[in-house]
Parts: C-alpha cells; structure tokens; sequence
C-alpha cells in the first residue's frame, strides 16, 4: 500500500486506465475510494470481516463492470451504489431478514433535539444498534437518499412495507438514545 | 421543533464523506481476485470440434460448386434441339394474327433413338402447353399449325442422379459430423463406413495416402544419394 503509485491527471484518465486493466491505476483508484467504502458498507454489514469481504467483492464488481459506466453521473455514486447492492446481497445471503413489529410510542413527527448534536460516531452506534432490517432502509432512504419506490425494488418489498419500516426505525432510533445513554 | 428530515440531512452530510481505515492486505487479495482467469465458457474440445465443423462445411460448399455449374451446362443442352427444329425447317410457321397464336405441346416419349422429331401440320381446335415459339407474319393465311414435338426427356433423367447426389453428400456430411460427435465421446470410429459409396471422399483419402507414400519415398531416396 505504501507503494508509490502514478497520479493520474484527471478522474476520466483515471477511469480509461483502469478499463485497460491498467494494475497501477486499480490500485489508485481503489486508495482513493476504499475508505469511503468501507464505511458505506460497515453501515449495513456491522460485522467487520463481512463487511471487508464485501468491500472486496465490490472493487472486483467495480473493476470487471467499469466498461458500463457511461461518464453521465458521478463516478463516486456509481461506486457507491455497486457497494450497498453488494452489502444488500450479502445481508441476503446471509438470511437476515426484515424486522418483525415492535411497539414504538414515540413521537414520530417530533425527534429529539439530541439527535441533531449527536457526533458520527454516535450517529453510527445509533444506526449500528438497529436490527438488520430497519437498519437497511434507514441507511438507503435517509443516508443514501433512494425513494420509497426505489427501495420496494431492491429489496423486493411493497412501498408500503418500506415506509412503514422506516417510521419504525426512526422511533427505534429515538428509543436507543435513552438505552445507550447518548 | 425539527422534523426528521432536518436531523436526516444533517446526519447524511456527516456520513458520506466518512472515511474508514483500510486493512493491509486488502489490495493485495483483489489483486489475486483480478488475475485469476476466467473460467472458460466451454471447454476446449468443443471449441475444436467447432473447428472441425467450420472446416469440413466450407469444404462440402467448395465442392457443391462446380457440380452447379455442369448442370446449367447440360440444360443449356436440352435447349439446343428446339432451336434446331425451327432452324432446320425450310418453312416458316405462319400465323394471321394474335388471336390465332398456336400453341405447341411437348410430349416426351420413351423413343430415345429420336431424340428430335418432326414437325406435324394438323389442326386440333384446342392445344395445350405453349413453350415454341410460333413466328407470325403478315400474310393472310387462315391456316393454323401446331407443332408437335417429340422429344426424349434425357434430360430430366440427367438431372435426378445430380440432385441424389447432392443429397448423397448432406446425409453424408451429417454422418462424418455424427462421426466426430462419436470420436469426441471416445467412442471409435468407422471411417471405412463412413467412405463407402461416396467417390469423392474416398478419392481424398487416397490422394493423401499416394503423397504420403511419395513423400516417403522421395526422403528416402534423397537419404540414400547423400
């Protein structure tokens, strides 16, 4: 890692390196986004080494499908979204399903002041301590910004279901500040 | 009061340029991950036997070629006694007008000693099949000809043993694709079979099989002089 690599003058040659399976530019590019990666992933997968083999699996998925990358939205994004479906398959694959129904009386239109002072890494023990399910969409609608329908389609649920969800996690989320003392 | 958009927005803004330590070793492991080949789609015998294939169907097409040409050369043949028929004729057939454009029937019979007849003067009111050409001219004649030919059909027995023929070699080109499908299961194959009845194969065969014994000998006597 401590390899000196060739800097690339802009992102776009940076990406045509890498389509020419250009080794030096992989690994460029992968010091460059890997980070940022990992904590994409570590918000969905809170098991270290899953998250790492997911990571992984994903700078594989980015390299080999480099070639459908059009240049039309950010680099970056494109990235990010190969990174959470990877996260998305992997919660799958590992049988972790979507959460049953838990009694939230909680406020719901009215959150906390606190969670508007919370640090990151509060903030991710939050989310972290949410079951797998709500975690999920939590992350994808609030974090990662997809619509209600874009979630139903990913994670093959109704939009109903991904709302309803979602209310749930947030009152969860208020419930955790009083459970871990944030 | 904020809503949870606010408190949202705000966490999503702490988040997404939030950066993790990389484990050492990473790089390396999807460095392996990239320089493993990829798995082959079929295996290699399948791409030889398609070889194999392309080969032997473009050979089969190279062959068919000529066997097309002599048989446009032998309808060209067919042709020739009907020109020769209207030629030979000191008389020219004479029609008054349109109307009475007479047709001419050919009817092949089984007579191969005449393989040309002649032409018949009669006056049947309602002949069949045009295929002569009748010439008309301006002289006022009511007299209707029809010409009658008899022609021994050599030709269309000419053409069946060409078309068997190429049929020959389709059924023939499946067996030796049969065949290589065998080889290639491990099975033995029977090239004698597969040659019997089909010249031009055989012909192959032993064209190599001559060169072969030449080029042998040749070496051998080129050994000896040295």
């Amino acid at each position: 890692m401590n390899k000196r690599l060739p800097s690339f003058p802009s992102e776009t040659e940076l990406i045509a390196a890498c389509r020419n399976n250009n080794r030096q530019a992989q690994q460029a590019l992968f010091q460059k986004m890997a980070g940022k990666m990992l904590s994409v992933v570590k918000r969905y997968i809170t098991n270290t080494s899953e998250a790492e083999d997911t990571l992984m699996e994903g700078f594989v998925k980015v390299f080999s499908k480099l070639d459908q990358y059009q240049g039309g939205g950010s680099f970056e994004g494109w990235i990010r979204k190969i990174m959470v479906n990877e996260a998305l398959m992997s919660i799958r694959k590992n049988k972790d399903r979507y959460p049953m129904d838990i009694d939230v009386a909680f406020d719901l239109a009215h959150p906390d002041e606190t969670l508007m002072q919370l640090g990151i890494q509060e903030i991710e023990q939050l989310i972290a301590a949410l079951p797998s399910g709500y975690r999920t969409i939590f992350n994808l609608y609030a974090i990662e910004g997809y619509s209600h329908a874009e979630i139903a389609l990913l994670l093959d649920i109704s939009e109903g279901t991904s709302k309803s969800q979602l209310s749930r996690a947030r009152a969860l989320l208020q419930n955790q500040l009083i459970t871990l003392q944030l | 009061m904020k809503n949870w958009n606010s408190v949202e927005e705000k966490w999503r803004e702490q988040l997404l340029n939030k950066s993790e330590d990389i484990p050492e070793g990473m790089w390396s492991r999807i460095e392996e991950r990239l320089e493993e080949k990829p798995t082959r789609r079929f295996p290699i015998y399948w791409a030889a036997a398609a070889m194999l294939l392309l080969a032997l169907g473009l050979s089969w097409n190279w062959n068919a070629t000529p066997e097309e040409t002599t048989q446009v050369a032998k309808t060209e043949k067919m042709v020739a006694p009907l020109e020769k028929v209207e030629t030979t004729d000191s008389k020219p057939l004479n029609v008054l007008n349109k109307a009475t454009f007479q047709k001419a029937s050919l009817q092949p019979t089984l007579d191969v000693a005449t393989p040309v007849a002649s032409v018949i003067e009669e006056a049947p009111k309602e002949e069949t099949i045009a295929s002569v050409p009748v010439i008309e001219k301006q002289e006022e004649s009511q007299e209707i000809l029809t010409v009658r030919l008899d022609i021994n059909p050599v030709v269309e027995e000419e053409i069946k043993p060409a078309f068997t023929q190429q049929k020959r070699r389709k059924s023939l080109f499946g067996k030796i694709v049969g065949e290589i499908r065998q080889a290639l299961d491990g099975e033995p194959v029977n090239w004698q079979k597969l040659k019997e009845g089909n010249a031009a194969f055989e012909n192959s065969i032993h064209t190599v099989a001559n060169t072969y014994v030449k080029t042998e000998e040749n070496v051998k006597r080129t050994l000896q002089i040295q």
